[in-house]
């Protein structure tokens, strides 16, 4: 059964420009799923689609059978590409709200996991690095345990050892009957992690799409090559 | 789930309306005393006289920026949980757009409607300490009593009417001042991409100018006809008229509130951009 449907779907922020042109995916349960192209190929805007940040001009989206919309919402778990809590709130009633919003919040989680990272759940937000934010921000939409988990862009603009700890927090967190889906140009970061991948190139348009595992083995060549072979200068 | 947003909502605006508020209540004790100075001796100094006037003047300008502040404060949260980066935990939460909507249009009506009867008990309150014999003397109690009774005996049951009609145009005005101020900063956010924040001021100010102005003429040219075509009826109708009029008046401005409402609901289903 697929988790996320996309039946023709496009959206444009200029006329004649469209960011997706008449854009098809299927997501099955269950997978990692990485979406990755080049930037300004409209990844973010895909996500942000079915996050319901962005309505589409035309085109369908449904999550586990149900329209975008509070039910879908309910079983997507998403990571915006920036922090996005008010700065005035403690990590702690950050956990209580999630806790009152989401039936899917697992407290014990994510206190478990800003104890492993020494974060203080009494701490402010605003007294937090940036560094620190984006960690809280993971543990929160890992804690939950949802349908679809969107992360957009979740490893972009962190050193090497973030980049790290992000990946193992969300492959040994999340929902195991759900699927993910990750954006991002850092292919061989996330190349380990992803089950299948999809590459949305300019327009939206998906130029190659399938199991990663299968399509290493029938070509000989890793993700982050084929991607630098599709989308050559 | 309107519950818990509301919950949030007021708590964020109630954090510094306690504080607000105490100000306000601070400076009507202060210019009841002022108020006391003035009354108690007609033969003050002329600087002493100047200097009680001006807290007096100072007192009630604190009352109207307390309202101004939580406008502000009503304001900023409804821009900044829509229309920043906290927008994207906001329209993702398992809620619909219409329960984002009516949570932020309650949270702001309860703050005005709160802000507004400490107002108004801040005046009754310098009023008080500034004649404090007089509201306290056997008179007060003998010159309201006859004020109550001799409004009864002019419109009899009416007056509970009149009371219940006043009420609720009251929170229809209300109502319709924090849809106005929404609708405003959702259109301004929908059609700008840059400098939203400026966009949406500039907007309110515009349109609640032009908005200030047709209620002018209409209290101008309006109201005078009204006055003159209620005088020539005769006492058995007044009272049943005045209660239909108000009736009519709380329609009208319901009739806004629902097009407010629905203009910024529309904007945000349909035309949500957090790009």
């Amino acid at each position: 059964m697929n988790i996320l449907e996309c039946k023709n779907l496009t959206k444009s922020y200029k006329k004649g420009h469209p960011v997706l042109a008449g854009l098809n995916l299927q997501i099955p349960a269950g997978r990692i799923v990485g979406l990755l192209g080049p930037n300004g190929c409209g990844k973010s805007t895909l996500i942000k689609l079915i996050a319901g940040l962005l309505q589409p001009d035309s085109g369908e989206i449904s999550v586990g059978g149900h329209p975008i919309g509070a039910e879908s919402n309910a079983l997507i778990s998403y990571l915006p590409e920036r922090p996005y809590f008010s700065t005035n709130m403690k990590v702690s009633q950050l956990i209580e709200f999630f806790r009152e919003f989401y039936a899917d919040f697992d407290v014990q989680r994510a206190y478990k996991l800003l104890a492993d990272l020494g974060i203080d759940p009494t701490a402010q937000l605003k007294t937090l690095s940036k560094g620190t934010k984006e960690k809280v921000q993971l543990i929160l939409v890992m804690s939950r345990n949802a349908k679809l988990y969107l992360l957009d862009e979740p490893i972009a603009g962190v050193d090497p050892a973030a980049r790290e700890y992000i990946l193992s927090t969300i492959v040994s967190n999340y929902n195991p009957g759900a699927s993910i889906v990750i954006t991002t140009h850092l292919i061989t970061d996330v190349e380990q992690v992803l089950d299948d991948f999809v590459f949305l190139g300019f327009g939206g348009q998906v130029l190659k799409a399938g199991n990663a595992e299968q399509t290493r083995n029938e070509t000989g060549k890793s993700l982050d090559e084929l991607f630098k072979e599709v989308f050559r200068c | 789930m309107l519950r818990k947003l509301l919950k949030y909502d007021l708590n964020a605006v109630f954090r510094l309306w306690w504080a607000a508020a105490a100000v306000s209540v601070i400076m009507a004790v202060v210019g009841g005393f002022a108020n006391a100075i003035l009354n108690a001796d007609r033969d003050l100094p002329m600087a002493v006289r100047t200097i009680a006037s001006m807290v007096q003047f100072l007192a009630l300008f604190s009352f109207i920026a307390f309202f101004l502040v939580m406008l502000v404060m009503i304001f900023v949260r409804y821009y900044r949980n829509f229309f920043t980066d906290e927008g994207y935990l906001t329209f993702t939460l398992p809620v619909s757009r219409k329960a984002l909507l009516n949570s932020k249009a309650l949270m702001g009506v309860i703050a005005l409607g709160a802000t507004a009867g400490v107002c108004s008990a801040d005046l009754a309150l310098m009023a008080f300490i500034g004649d404090r014999d007089y509201y306290l003397s056997e008179k007060f109690r003998n010159d309201a009593a006859r004020f109550f009774k001799e409004m009864f005996e002019s419109i009899g049951g009416y007056s509970f009417l009149y009371a219940l009609e006043i009420a609720v145009l009251g929170a229809a005005v209300l109502l319709f001042t924090v849809l106005f101020l929404y609708t405003c900063v959702t259109f301004a956010s929908m059609i700008v991409k840059k400098g939203k924040l400026i966009a949406a001021i500039g907007i309110y100010y515009g349109a609640n100018s032009l908005f200030s102005f047709i209620i002018q003429m209409m209290v101008l040219f309006v109201v005078p006809s009204i006055m003159v075509w209620t005088n020539g009826l005769s006492d058995q109708m007044s009272c049943p008229v005045a209660a239909l009029m108000l009736l009519l008046l709380i329609c009208y401005v319901g009739m806004f509130c629902g097009i407010l409402y629905t203009l910024t609901y529309r904007m945000l289903d349909r035309k949500l951009n957090l790009s």
